[in-house]
C-alpha cells in the first residue's frame, strides 16, 4: 500500500523540522508545568480567574475549567490552544511538503515519472505525516508528565494519556485536510491559509457558539467543537464520538487527497 | 518499417485557455533517435510530459511502447528513461541515496547500469545534492534515466548543463542505446549536436507540428548554400534569380541561397560564365531558422 523508502525519505527530509518542535514543546511543557506548584496555592491568581466574565474565559478554555487543578491549569496554558497550534504547524509544513512543495521545487516531476502510482504516494506522505504527528503528540504530552513526576504534580496520568489519543486525532484530522489543499493547491502559501483560516475559524466559532447557543448548530461541523482537554482528562470514560468524528474527517480527506492527486497535472 | 515506439493522434493539452500543445500526430520508431526541435515555449516540455504521463492530455492521445497514455501511464514509466528539462533533485540527500530512491521507485527493473555510469560520468555519489554543481546535478539526472536499461529515453534538453566532455560522453551514451535497438525522444536547443545524431527531427512552432522529417531529406530538401565565383560582371538582371537569393560576397564572388530544387538554380546560373562553384547542405540550425522566418513558418 505504501513506499517504504519514500516513507524514510520523507521521514528523514523533516527530521530537523521534527527536532527542532519536538525542543520547543519540550520547553514550553516543562516551563508550563513546572510553574504550576509556585501558582496552584495562590489564592489571588483563583480569584484572578473567577472574576473574569464567562465570555472571556471561553476564550481560553472555557468558564467551567478550573484553574486551581492541574488539568485545568495545562488546559488553559498549553492544551487548548498553543499545543494545537504547534501541532498544527507542523502538519501543515509536512502537508505542504509532501505534495505542493514537491511540485513546486520540481522533485514531484522527477518521482512521477518514475513507475510510482499517484494513490500509493499522497497514502505514503499521509502515513508520514501521521507517524511525524504521532511522535510529537507523544512528545508534547509526555513533556507534561515527565515535568509533573519531577516536581510531584498530582497530575492523573490516565487523562494524559487519553489526551494523547484525542490532540493526535484533532491534529491528524486538520493534516489531512492539509494533505488535500497540498494536492488540490498550487502554492504553500495556500495550503497553509487554508489550514490557518480553518483552525481559527473553527476556535472563533466555538468560542461564539459557547457564548451564543445561535451559532451552536454551525459550531458542530467545526473541529474544535469535539476537542475537550479539560472534560476528557478530568470525566471518567472517552470522547469517542470525537475520535470517530475526527476519524471520519481523516478518511475522507486521505481518499479526496489521493483522488485529486490523481486527476491533476503535475508539472505546468 | 520497425515497431511504432511512440505514436501521437491530435495530442493536444490546454492550460486552461492558455494553449500548450495541439494537434500532435507524429510517430517514432524501435531503434530511432528523433529530435524535438523549437524555441523556448514552442510545446516541446509539455509534449514531453504528455508522453510520461505528467500531464493529461486535453484531447487526443496516443501509445508509447505500444501502451494507451491515459489508462497505462504505470507501465510506459515502467520502461521508460526520462531527464527533465530542469534539473530539480532532492537537495538533503547524497546522489548515492537519490539514485536509491528512485530505483526503489522502480522494483521491476533493476540499476544494472547504476555503478558503470556512476564511473562513466565521474560523479562523486557521496556528497549531498545541494553540495552539486549544475552540471553535476545534470549527471545524476542520466544516470537516473539511463540506470534502470529502459526501453525509451526521453530527454528534456539533457546536456544543457555539461562540458563538452560530459557531452561527448552522453552522445557516445546514446549512441550505445541505439545500436541495441532503443529508441530516444530528445528535445534539444544544440542544433549542431542534434544533427549529428538524430534520425528524424520534429520541429514545433506554437505549440504545432511544423514538419517531421528523416533529417537526410530535410538537408536534401531543403535550404542548400551555393558560392560560385564569375569571370566578369554580368548584366544587372542575370543576378535576378528566382530561385535562390543571392548576395555578393566579395568582387565577382556570390553567396546563393536555394530554399527548394536545385534544378532551376542550374538553370539559371547556366547563363553565366562560372569559373568556381560549392555548394553545401543547409546546417540543421539554418533549416530551423527557416522554418521560423521563412517559407516553413505559418
Amino acid at each position: 500500500m505504501i513506499n517504504r523508502s519514500l516513507l524514510r525519505y520523507q521521514l528523514k527530509t523533516k527530521k530537523r523540522s521534527m527536532f527542532f518542535f519536538s525542543i520547543a514543546l519540550l520547553l514550553w511543557g516543562f516551563m508550563i508545568t513546572a510553574l504550576y506548584p509556585t501558582v496552584s496555592d495562590l489564592q489571588g491568581f483563583s480569584d484572578y480567574w473567577t472574576d473574569f466574565p464567562d465570555t472571556f474565559k471561553n476564550l481560553f478554555g472555557g468558564h467551567e475549567v478550573n484553574i486551581l487543578k492541574p488539568e485545568g491549569y495545562i488546559t488553559l496554558e498549553y492544551y487548548q490552544l498553543f499545543l494545537p497550534i504547534i501541532l498544527a504547524a507542523f502538519a501543515l509544513g509536512f502537508a505542504a511538503f509532501c505534495v505542493v512543495k514537491a511540485r513546486e521545487n520540481g522533485t514531484m516531476e522527477i518521482l512521477f515519472t518514475h513507475p510510482i502510482e499517484r494513490w500509493r504516494y499522497a497514502l505514503t506522505s499521509f502515513l508520514s505525516m501521521s507517524a511525524g504527528l504521532a511522535v510529537l503528540s507523544v512528545v508534547g504530552v509526555g513533556s507534561v508528565m515527565l515535568t509533573a513526576r519531577i516536581f510531584g504534580i498530582d497530575l492523573d496520568y490516565l487523562g494524559q494519556l487519553k489526551f494523547i489519543v484525542l490532540i493526535y486525532f484533532f491534529v491528524l484530522a486538520l493534516g489531512s485536510i492539509g494533505l488535500l489543499a497540498s494536492c488540490g493547491l498550487n502554492k504553500a502559501g495556500q495550503v497553509y491559509a487554508v489550514g490557518i483560516t480553518l483552525l481559527a475559524a473553527s476556535y472563533l466559532v466555538n468560542f461564539l457558539s459557547n457564548n451564543w447557543s445561535f451559532f451552536g448548530v454551525i459550531d458542530h461541523a467545526f473541529l474544535y467543537y469535539y476537542y475537550d482537554p479539560y472534560g476528557l482528562m478530568t470525566q471518567a470514560g472517552f470522547q469517542w464520538f470525537s475520535i470517530i468524528y475526527y476519524g471520519v474527517i481523516i478518511a475522507f480527506s486521505a481518499f479526496l487527497s489521493t483522488y485529486t492527486l490523481q486527476r491533476r497535472d503535475i508539472a505546468i | 518499417m520497425s515497431e511504432r515506439v511512440i505514436v501521437t493522434e491530435n495530442l493536444t493539452k490546454y492550460y486552461g485557455k492558455t494553449l500548450g500543445v495541439s494537434g500532435l500526430s507524429f510517430e517514432v520508431h524501435g531503434g530511432e533517435i528523433f529530435g524535438y526541435l523549437g524555441p523556448n515555449g514552442a510545446g516541446k516540455t509539455t509534449t514531453l510530459r504528455l508522453l510520461v504521463g505528467l500531464l493529461h492530455p486535453t484531447s487526443g492521445g496516443g501509445t508509447v511502447l505500444g501502451f494507451d497514455l491515459g489508462r497505462r501511464s504505470l507501465d510506459i514509466r515502467e520502461r521508460v528513461g526520462y531527464i527533465p528539462g530542469d534539473v530539480h533533485l532532492f537537495d538533503d540527500l547524497t546522489g548515492r541515496q537519490a539514485l536509491q530512491l528512485l530505483d526503489s521507485l522502480r522494483p521491476s527493473r533493476s540499476a544494472v547500469l547504476m555503478r558503470e555510469l556512476v564511473d562513466r560520468f565521474e560523479l562523486d555519489v557521496s556528497r549531498k545534492i545541494k553540495e552539486y554543481s549544475s552540471g553535476n546535478k545534470q549527471k545524476l539526472t542520466i544516470i537516473q534515466a539511463f540506470m534502470h536499461d529502459p526501453d525509451l529515453l526521453i530527454l528534456d534538453e539533457p546536456t544543457s548543463a555539461l562540458d563538452p566532455l560530459m557531452r561527448h560522453r552522453f552522445y557516445e551514451l546514446l549512441r550505445e542505446f541505439k545500436t541495441r535497438g532503443k529508441s530516444t525522444f530528445i528535445s534539444s536547443h544544440v542544433l549542431p549536436e542534434m544533427d549529428q545524431i538524430c534520425d528524424w527531427v520534429g520541429i514545433i512552432r506554437s505549440g504545432s507540428l511544423v514538419t517531421v522529417e528523416d533529417i537526410k531529406n530535410l538537408s536534401a530538401k531543403k535550404l542548400r548554400h551555393a558560392t560560385f565565383t564569375l569571370t566578369e560582371e554580368p548584366p544587372p538582371h542575370m543576378l535576378d534569380f528566382t530561385s535562390a537569393r543571392l548576395t555578393r560576397q566579395d568582387g565577382l564572388e556570390f553567396k546563393a541561397e536555394i530554399p527548394g530544387e536545385m534544378d532551376p538554380f542550374i538553370k539559371e546560373l547556366a547563363r553565366l560564365h562560372v569559373i568556381d562553384l560549392q555548394i553545401s547542405h543547409a546546417s540543421l540550425e539554418e533549416i530551423f531558422l527557416e522554418f521560423y522566418t521563412g517559407e516553413g513558418g505559418e
